[in-house]
């Protein structure tokens, strides 16, 4: 509905559209939240990186490695659990908005073409931690089980 | 030397083509070495530049298999991209030398470096190893594949040098090309100006001096002709151009000569049209001819009638005198005499020329000289020579003129003949001028009548719209009548329903006083016969004198009744043939006995001149006659009262517009009375009035007889008129028309007589009728009508001859008269029923008292009331001694109206025949073959046949005995439908009021002749017995009447007779005593009764089959039309009229209670 009205109201003016945007950004904000809380993984940086949340186009820039690069200039380094782990399907279901096997076959393509290799896979909430703490520019992400004390968790908007 | 100009252009053209040969195969020899040095270009750098895309693809789609056997996790798949990689390379190898050997190598190496990278990559991914390591291992693997397009795109880019290096050469060997054909070019374009040039120039003189030539002749001047100086084509067309132009220049002189002619003949022509004299056309005509041919002297000689050449005209001659050598022109020739007559019979023109000198001399006022030529032209008009024109020329004669005058001729011969007819039409014309002269002054006189007779039509139209103008006044009075008419019939309508008002309401009141006067007369008859002996003879006498006082009330009243019966309309009409000379014999036997006691005398006179017969309704006339005569009678106190029977007087005049006096008869009853004033004479014919205001007992009357008797003249169709003079006497005429249409509602058709048909034989006896009678004319006109039929008749004078005649003799049939001088008919009729050996001898009255009900009730078979008619008297004999073919035992009702149907059965049910009922005229058919039918009671319209069909079909069935047919019709008949059925049915009775009556009456003649052939019944003699042997013993009888008078009057007779009477005063009360009392035997019931009336009471009564055969006697005192159908529909047994006579109620009740039992045994 609201891409609907995006584009219908592509030729209006700039005052209107942003009318229009504002009620509707602000509903999926609190429609995020909601799914934040009850969400089972979390988003963990390492603890010197400054950033302190993410949204998940953000995160899925980041995990397809479309965007490569902090704002301090740093490499981006993500890493996904095996693809096996349910905490690796549910956030690549509610962050990437794809299923496992979809981003498998976009790494294998990716490959191919020459573009790039996809990020490492772990095995465990623990090697995701570890990996995390060992790089300064990684991000990952773990059940919310895991303990955090070596990393710092993002809120997810 | 002839060079022609096909040489010189054939020359062009050759120099042209050699020129552009020389060019065209120079441009070939460079398009051909420029051709090798592109193909050279295309064979080597074309191939590299297409290498580089198709080497991409190819290692693209070597990824993409590897990415697919990764992707679907199938190592065989990826060992199978071997044979892609090999391919590859193959294509690298054979890209030689499009790639130089060392580049293909290098890409050789640079594939096989990336495949085994991605070979061991693609392994392990298909392995599923994952993690940092091979992350590492693909961006090398990666780095590979840079190296491998990197190299593809070197080894297929193109050096600069070798590229341009390739272009200059193909640059230059084009740039020599051009430099060939621009030398080539040039040459050939001079040498061919050149010879151009030469060549149009000497083509242009010569057309110049053709074009000049040919302009010239074109402006007619042939002479010059066109100069030839070349020896080629266009000195041929000027050589032909120069012969035209030579054609041309003689074509154009003789056209000259042509025009010149025409011209001439043309002025001719005009010089001489229009209407001249011929003495002007002559002139005319050599006036002109002179000047055209230049002639200086001409004469014109004309042929007379006298067939003379004399001279008409001249041109100029001089004048006589002045040349004596000259002889003077001929004044007048004939044909043939000398040169001028032979030339005027012949046909040509004669030319002479050179005249021997001084033949003439051509003269003027300078001088004279001879002329050169002579021209004589003769005018011939239809082979006829009509005149010689002479002319002297001075030169020659060209033949120009000779043609011309040759020409002229015939033109100037017509004009000429013309002219002198024209001459006799003048002559012509101005005598008819002077006649029309003539008629129009006859015109003018004419038109002066003419005028005279306008005026006279317009005094005519002047009355004529007089007369309109009356005309209109006339009309609009009219309205004004119209109008006065309409609101006259108006109230005449009103009047009209006022006065059927009154007769209704005289009606309703005669019909109330009759109730009361019912139970009156019962009483005082019961107290007279005394037949307890307790009243003394005093007594006795007053109730014999309120009896006979009830009688008189009883007649006034019915008086009243008929008054208002007749003007209320409902009077019916009964038209039969009257005899008049009965009618005489009637009036004085009923009132000689009067007159005589009053010491009147009594004069009744048959005029000669009447008719012997009218047609009219005789009971009306009786009964006019009798008022009269009743009325004169008692206001003569002393001399004569009369009766005159006779045509009446031509002049005398009708208020009714339809009497004629030829065909009318007029019956005057006279008397030597009081009389009556003028002023009352109106009056008297109102009811209630009477000429004597004050009461007078000698004149004691209702009033009503004169009333009566005009509105009865009227209603069968006469007039009753009144003169009189007060103190001498009165005479009221009744004119009645001779023949009477059909009217009324009620149409009797004469029975038809039964004279032809074979008469049965007596068995029995040889006496067939006894006449029982004592007037002498009536036996008389019997035994006439009795004896012309071959039976054997008897006449007895009295009661007691007749009866022991009757005994003695047994006839077949008995006539009885009720007035006998000894005993009275009543008495005679019931002897003759007690007696066993005359019981069922069929008894017919004929009687001048009117109560038919007491002759049925005692058993007669018919009754007819005097005054009758010959006509009755037969239908009398034929009733007692019927044909013997009738007799069947069963009567057919052929009726489709089922209610209609059921009344009828009911009133035929106690006629104790067979009935049969059926509906149409198919089951009629079936049931007349099946059943012995002797009797069809037949409606004409039935659903699927006419009546008169259905007759017509029976008639055709011979095997069939022919019923007697009453045909019984609601439908009005015409003459002819009536004519018909005539020929097949005994009896036509229309569906109305009296209908009953007549039907019950044809089917009693039928059923008597079935009793006469059936075994006397035991109990018939009882039915016929007497009142006065009447016994009710054991009976119980149910009386619902509300009246209290009547029940009483009614019970007392009853008890008197030894029955048990139960009282019901309504129809509900009724009903619950029958259901009550199961021992009633039989039921009298009053139709009016408050809560049910009698109507009601006896359909419920009929709807329960427990009583389906109880005897119902109504009691109506409605004596109106159609109360008897309406009793009967309701379900009643009989009918009787109130006051009941005594008598005949017994013998009802008594009939019927023995008919039920009959019935119930």
């Amino acid at each position: 509905m609201f891409l609907l009205n995006f584009s219908l109201t592509g030729k209006l003016s700039r005052r209107a559209l942003l009318a229009a945007a504002v009620p509707c950004i602000v509903a999926f904000g609190l429609a995020k939240v909601g799914t934040a809380a009850e969400s089972s993984f979390r988003v963990i940086v390492n603890h010197d990186n400054p950033i302190t949340s993410a949204n998940d186009q953000l995160l899925t820039n980041i995990f397809l490695k479309r965007r490569t690069d902090w704002p301090d200039g740093a490499a981006i380094r993500p890493v996904d659990l095996k693809a096996d782990s349910p905490t690796r399907q549910e956030f690549s279901g509610t962050i990437l908005r794809r299923s496992v096997a979809a981003v498998k076959s976009y790494w294998q393509q990716v490959i191919f073409s020459g573009r790039g290799s996809p990020p490492p896979e772990l095995e465990s909430d623990e090697a995701v931690i570890e990996y995390v703490a060992g790089h300064p520019g990684a991000i990952g992400y773990v059940s919310s089980a895991a303990s955090l004390t070596q990393v710092k968790a993002i809120t997810v908007r | 030397m002839r060079i022609t100009l096909r040489t010189k252009l054939l020359l062009i053209a050759g120099v042209t083509a050699a020129a552009l040969l020389l060019d065209l195969v120079s441009s070939g020899l460079i398009g051909m070495s420029q051709a090798r040095d592109l193909v050279d270009l295309e064979s080597r750098i074309v191939p590299r530049l297409a290498l580089a895309p198709r080497l991409q693809a190819d290692f693209g789609q070597l990824r993409q298999s590897m990415q697919n056997a990764v992707a679907a996790q199938d190592t065989g798949a990826l060992e199978a991209t071997f044979a892609r990689r090999d391919e590859l390379l193959k294509v690298i190898s054979n890209a030689e030398p499009a790639i130089s050997k060392p580049d293909a190598s290098n890409l050789r190496f640079a594939v096989e470096e990336y495949y085994s990278a991605a070979i061991d990559i693609s392994r392990r991914l298909i392995a599923g190893e994952t993690g940092e390591a091979i992350g590492q291992d693909i961006e090398a693997m990666q780095a590979k594949q840079t190296a491998v397009t990197d190299t593809i795109q070197r080894a297929t880019s193109l050096g600069h040098n070798e590229a341009a290096s390739a272009f200059a050469t193909v640059r230059r060997a084009n740039e020599r090309g051009n430099l060939y054909r621009v030398v080539f070019g040039a040459t050939g374009l001079a040498l061919l100006l050149f010879l151009s040039v030469r060549t149009s120039r000497g083509l242009l003189r010569a057309v110049t001096d053709i074009s000049s030539g040919f302009s010239r002749f074109g402006k007619g001047s042939f002479d010059k002709p066109i100069a030839l100086q070349t020896d080629d084509e266009l000195t041929d067309i000027a050589r032909a151009a120069n012969e035209m132009a030579r054609d041309l220049g003689e074509l154009n002189a003789e056209r000259d000569r042509i025009e010149w002619l025409q011209q001439s003949l043309v002025g001719l022509t005009d010089q001489i049209r229009g209407e001249f004299t011929p003495a002007e056309v002559t002139q005319r005509a050599l006036d002109y001819l002179a000047v055209r041919t230049g002639a200086l002297v001409g004469t014109f000689h004309m042929v007379n009638q006298q067939a003379v050449f004399s001279l008409t005209s001249q041109y100029g001659l001089a004048p006589a005198g002045q040349g004596e050598e000259m002889g003077e022109p001929w004044a007048s020739f004939s044909l043939n005499q000398g040169l001028a007559g032979r030339a005027a019979a012949s046909s040509d023109v004669i030319v002479v020329s050179d005249p021997p000198p001084n033949y003439l001399r051509v003269r003027s006022s300078l001088g004279a000289a001879d002329p050169q030529a002579l021209v004589l032209v003769p005018l011939k008009y239809l082979g006829k020579s009509i005149g010689l024109i002479e002319l002297a020329l001075l030169g020659p004669c060209s033949p120009q003129v000779t043609e011309f005058l040759t020409s002229m001729r015939e033109g100037l011969a017509i004009a000429l003949t013309k002219a002198k007819s024209r001459e006799v039409l003048k002559d012509l014309l101005t005598q008819a001028q002077q006649q029309s002269e003539r008629l129009a002054a006859q015109e003018e006189e004419l038109r002066s009548n003419n005028q005279e007779l306008e005026s006279q039509q317009e005094v005519l139209r002047d009355a004529n719209d007089e007369l309109e103008q009356q005309r209109k006044v006339l009309s609009e009075r009219n309205a004004e009548l119209e109008q006065t008419r309409q609101g006259l019939q108006e109230k005449a309508a009103e009047l009209s329903r006022m006065s059927s008002y009154k007769s209704q309401f005289l009606a309703n009141m005669s019909h109330e006083l009759r109730t009361p006067l019912n139970s009156m007369l019962i009483l005082s008859h019961l107290l007279a016969e005394n037949d307890g002996g307790r009243l003394s003879e005093k007594q006795v006498e007053h109730a014999r004198t309120v009896h006979s006082a009830g009688q008189d009330l009883l007649l006034l009243i019915n008086q009243v009744l008929d008054l208002a019966k007749i003007e209320a309309g409902r009077q019916e009409v009964h038209l039969e043939e009257v005899d008049l000379a009965s009618i005489a014999a009637n009036a004085r036997r009923v009132f000689q006995p009067l007159t005589n006691e009053k010491g009147l005398e009594l004069l009744v006179e048959l005029g000669a001149d009447a008719p012997a017969t009218i047609v009219t309704d005789r009971q009306r006339l009786e009964r006019i006659l009798t008022n009269l005569l009743g009325n004169a009678i008692k206001f003569t106190s002393s001399g004569q009262v009369g009766l005159r029977i006779r045509r009446p007087d031509a002049n005398v005049h009708f208020a009714r517009a339809d009497l004629d006096p030829k065909a009318c008869v007029a019956f005057s009853v006279s008397d030597t009375g009081i009389g009556i004033a003028q002023d009352a004479h109106e009056r008297v014919f109102a009811p209630f009035e009477q000429v004597d205001a004050e009461p007078d007992q000698r004149h004691a009357g209702t009033g009503l007889g004169l009333a009566i008797a005009r509105e009865s003249a009227n209603l069968i169709g006469g007039e009753l008129q009144l003169s009189s003079e007060p103190g001498v006497g009165s005479t009221f005429t009744c004119f009645l028309p001779e023949k009477r249409g059909p009217v009324s509602d009620f149409v009797r058709t004469p029975k038809k007589p039964n004279g032809q048909k074979p008469l049965p034989v007596a068995s029995a006896s040889d006496l067939h009728v006894l006449v029982i009678e004592d007037d002498p004319i009536l036996a008389e006109q019997l035994v006439d009508i009795i004896r012309a039929r071959s039976l054997n008749v008897r006449v007895a004078t009295s009661g007691q001859e007749g009866l022991v005649a009757a005994r003695e003799q047994q006839p077949r049939g008995i006539v009885l008269d009720v007035k006998l001088p000894d005993i009275d008919g009543w008495t005679v009729m019931e002897r003759l029923r007690r007696d066993p050996s005359t019981s069922s001898i069929p008894v017919h009255f004929i009687s001048a008292v009117d109560t038919p009900q007491r002759g049925y009730a005692l058993g007669a078979i018919g009754y007819l009331t005097k005054p009758v008619s010959r006509d009755e008297l037969v239908s009398v004999v034929r009733v007692l001694i019927p044909p013997s073919d009738t007799h069947r035992p069963c009567v057919l009702v052929v009726e489709d109206n089922t209610r209609e149907g059921l009344s009828l059965m009911a009133l035929l049910a106690k006629e104790g025949v067979d009935l049969l009922h059926v509906t149409n005229a198919t089951a009629a058919l079936a049931a007349l073959e099946k059943e012995r039918v002797g009797c069809m009671i037949l409606d004409l319209g039935l659903p699927d046949s006419d009546g008169l069909e259905l007759l017509q079909t029976l008639r055709k069935r011979t095997h069939l005995q022919w019923p007697r047919v009453v045909v019984h019709t609601g439908r009005a008949l015409t003459r002819r439908e009536t004519h018909e059925l005539e020929t097949y049915a005994e009896a036509v009775i229309l569906k109305d009021g009296g209908s009953a009556e007549r039907l019950l009456e044809e089917v009693r003649l039928f059923t008597r002749h079935v009793r006469e052939h059936l075994p006397p019944a035991p109990t018939q003699k009882a039915v016929l017995q007497a009142a006065s042997e009447v016994s009710l013993n054991g009976a119980t009888i149910l009386v619902a009447e509300d009246d209290m008078r009547t029940v009483y009057a009614v019970s007392a007779l009853l008890r008197g007779k030894g029955a048990e009477v139960l009282v019901a005063d309504t129809g509900v009360e009724a009903l619950n005593q029958l259901a009550k009392t199961p021992r009633i035997s039989a039921v009298l019931m009053d139709v009016m009764m408050p809560e049910m009336d009698g109507y009601e009471a006896m359909r419920q009564l009929r709807a329960n089959p427990k009583f389906s055969n109880l005897p119902v006697i109504a009691l109506t005192a409605k004596a109106m039309k159609g109360e008897r159908e309406r009793c009967i529909a309701a379900g009643a047994s009989d009918y009787l009229t109130k006051p009941v006579d005594n008598d005949l109620l017994l013998v009802t009740v008594a009939n019927w209670l023995k008919a039920d039992k009959r019935a119930a045994t």
